[in-house]
């Protein structure tokens, strides 16, 4: 069964001022504008509302709105800065829910946000005291807000914007109840293009209730299909994307704390306390957690987020308080921390068993529980392209003989070369200077060679072990001098050397060290 | 009288080897091939730490035999810093190290190859933990002897000849030695001259060993 969506639309009226005064209050009573410019003349952008109070709009000449308020304080707007500000405060966001997307900032400086607040009230005692916690947290940091909720982020933005009294900062649409709460809003909140909406007004149809009552047919032929649409929408029958489609995540918490948290040591209580829920979920559904992400919000409104992988699936709170503490201490808490969210949006069947049996019976195991933790360990504090085995890949060009793969689990399918090998491979095969005497070809094992100022003299060879390119992996048939004589040699001191003579130049190489 | 004295030795021999050991019961032991005589447990014992000490960059091969013996088939941890070599599988093989079963390790600072190392020797579920390291401070080798004691695995510490000594269960020095030269030429089975330098309540000893069958075996039998 699909629950109705629930979504929230926010919006922020003097985001383009409240950017610039939120880190100085005592001046957000004196007025601000921002300046832009406009066909070669300077003009408002954004004002405050002390600035709209001395008469100062958008769209003024900076010459005019200096004479009505000579007070004025002038910014140049900088829209690349506005919307990184208002993308990070939709991140900000998601410490109500992990859907928030921004959705409009224009010139005039009203900027507005999308949260997918679906099934995330309860969280916060309700949907009033989680609109309520959105102004009071937007305003903590600076910022003026109104907030609606609705079924449909159509009905939530009209809401937001029209249906908000004076007087109050939140409005809920109740579920199913957007057609009749709506009705009587303007034609304005159908978010129309304003010559259609002029010409609604020419035709008397002032509210949405008058053009609800409409058959559709005439609607569009008149208007295009733009107006239906958006009347559907507003009723959650037309769907209306708002967030990039992002797969519903059912493992999530949250927790706020009344008071800023600065160390490492609440956090990683707090912590605990939100894992071993999503443990008994993960439980309960068979599942283990792939990957999780932990966001810390700060006082400040900036967000510190953290990300553990795991190298199998697992749902042991012990061994996920581990992994995260090792990141934990990297963290900055700055001003305090108010609230963490952690999600796992990866999970893997897990079957029941895999926990709460003994340890011994699981050490008997290969991929213990033990195993996997350890490599989980290793991979959080190192990387983990740092923790791999070597899966054969069925080359015999030895640096293509190997591949890296995961640490645990089945390895690709492959064949190991069962000729002799080296123990180490370098990197790279490394030129090495060799001595011959005259009389003997240049296809025989040099009598020395020297590699990093040390001369080695050979005391044995066995070779040669001719490797040539992989011509069905090129595009055209390679020379034929493209292949490598290799050589094991020995030399005096009982060293055991992997060279080889390549065919093109002639010259020798060492490539690795034999047991 | 005189078996009267041996028994007595023996019987006090046992006791002081009891006390050196604390109460727990002894380790499990190995069998590696020729060495074991030299041995007081017969063989080498797991949970414990073993250190390596290559002369001259040889003798990783003889590393990798112990770490075949003594993983018994389970998972291994082979770690390492990164930018020095990188053990190459496909040659591995003839010490029983399957693809499979070793998860090499890199870390960028030395520090890090003691963490991991630590954190392998405490997990039951490995067979072995093998690490290259520059030094091996006693310290650190304490901790390390302690861990593998605790999670029942061996470890195995590849060292330079220069690094300290101590801390190790037994300590051996492996030189390059020339192959067991087959009657039709080439190169013969590996083999190093391998010294063991110290060993509690053992003798030191040396050999001339060659990897010969899974096992180390003399190399001029």
């Amino acid at each position: 069964m699909e629950t109705a969506k629930r979504i929230v639309s926010l919006w922020l009226p003097d985001f383009g001022t409240d950017r610039l005064t939120r880190r100085n209050p005592d001046q957000c009573d004196r007025p601000l504008a921002t300046i832009i410019k406009h066909h070669g003349a300077l003009a408002v952008a954004a004002t405050n509302e002390a600035a709209r109070e001395a008469g100062v709009h958008h769209g003024q000449a900076l010459a005019d709105a200096r004479s009505l308020c000579p007070a004025i304080k002038t910014v140049g707007a900088d829209p690349a800065a506005e919307m990184e500000t208002l993308t990070q405060i939709a991140r900000w966001c998601t410490q109500w829910s992990p859907w928030t997307s921004v959705e409009s900032l224009s010139v005039d400086g009203r900027a507005g946000l999308w949260i997918d607040a679906t099934g995330c009230a309860h969280l916060f005692g309700g949907e009033q005291a989680m609109l309520d916690n959105m102004i009071a947290r937007l305003a903590a940091v600076g910022f003026t807000a109104r907030a609606a909720i609705a079924d449909s982020p159509a009905a939530a933005w009209a809401m937001a914007h029209f249906g908000i009294d004076e007087d109050k900062t939140t409005a809920i649409v109740p579920e199913g109840a957007a057609r009749q709460w709506l009705a009587g809003l303007p034609v304005m909140a159908l978010r129309l293009p304003p010559p259609m909406i002029e010409t609604l007004r020419r035709l008397g149809l002032r509210r949405i209730g008058d053009l609800a009552a409409l058959p559709r047919a005439p609607l569009a032929a008149r208007f295009g299909s733009h107006l239906p649409q958006r009347l559907d929408q507003l009723i959650g029958e037309a769907p209306e994307p708002i967030c990039p489609d992002r797969p519903v995540i059912p493992y999530q918490a949250r927790m706020a704390f009344p008071e800023p948290i600065a160390t490492t040591e609440g956090v990683k209580l707090a912590l605990t306390r939100l894992i071993e829920p999503l443990c008994r979920a993960l439980e309960r559904d068979r599942k283990g957690a792939r990957r999780l992400d932990l966001t810390l919000y700060r006082v400040d409104g900036t967000l510190a987020e953290i990300t553990v992988g795991t190298a199998a699936p697992t749902r042991a709170p012990k061994h996920l308080n581990r992994l995260f503490a090792e990141k934990l201490g990297e963290i900055d808490a700055g001003f305090g921390i108010e609230a963490i969210v952690l999600v796992i949006p990866i999970v893997d069947p897990l079957a029941a068993y895999q926990i709460d049996l003994p340890e011994e019976r699981l050490s008997s195991g290969m991929a213990g529980a033990e195993l996997t933790q350890l490599v989980d360990r290793l991979s959080q504090r190192l990387g983990s392209d740092s923790v791999i085995r070597q899966a054969p890949r069925g080359s015999h060009i030895p640096e293509r003989a190997i591949q890296g793969a995961a640490p645990l689990g089945r390895l690709p399918a492959g064949t190991t070369d069962p000729r002799a090998r080296p123990v180490t491979l370098m990197r790279r095969p490394e030129p090495v200077q060799t001595v011959s005497p005259p009389d003997v070809t240049p296809e025989a094992p040099p009598t020395a060679f020297r590699w990093r100022g040390e001369t080695h003299r050979v005391a044995r060879a066995e070779g040669p072990e001719r490797i040539v390119a992989e011509w069905w992996h090129a595009a055209t048939p390679p020379p034929p001098t493209a292949f490598r004589d290799y050589w094991r040699i020995e030399d005096a001191q009982g060293l055991r050397w992997w060279l080889f003579r390549d065919g093109a130049g002639g010259r020798w190489f060492l490539h690795g060290m034999l047991a | 009288m005189a078996t009267t004295n041996t028994a007595t030795i023996a019987r006090l021999r046992d006791q002081i080897w009891a006390l050196e050991q604390g109460s727990e019961a002894p380790p499990p032991v190995l069998s590696i091939g020729e060495p074991d005589a030299a041995l007081p447990w017969g063989g080498l014992p797991l949970a414990r730490l073993h250190q390596i000490a290559l002369s001259d960059g040889a003798g990783l091969g003889f590393a990798a035999g112990l770490l075949g013996i003594l993983g018994r088939g389970r998972p291994v941890l082979w770690c390492k810093r990164r930018g020095s070599a990188m053990p190459f599988l496909p040659g591995l093989a003839p010490f029983g190290l399957t693809p499979d079963r070793v998860i090499t390790v890199e870390t960028e600072r030395a520090i890090e190859i003691l963490w991991a190392m630590e954190e392998g020797l405490r997990c039951p579920s490995l067979g072995a933990v093998l690490g290259e390291i520059d030094d091996l401070p006693t310290q650190a080798a304490r901790r390390l002897q302690l861990a593998a004691e605790t999670g029942g695995v061996v470890g195995l510490m590849v060292t330079p000849a220069r690094a300290a000594t101590g801390g190790a269960t037994t300590r051996w020095r492996v030189t390059a030695a020339p192959s067991v030269v087959p009657p039709w030429g080439g190169l013969g089975a590996p083999a190093w001259d391998v010294a063991l330098e110290r060993c509690r309540n053992g003798l030191p000893r040396s050999w001339t060993l060659a990897w010969r069958d899974g096992r180390f075996a003399l190399a001029a039998p």
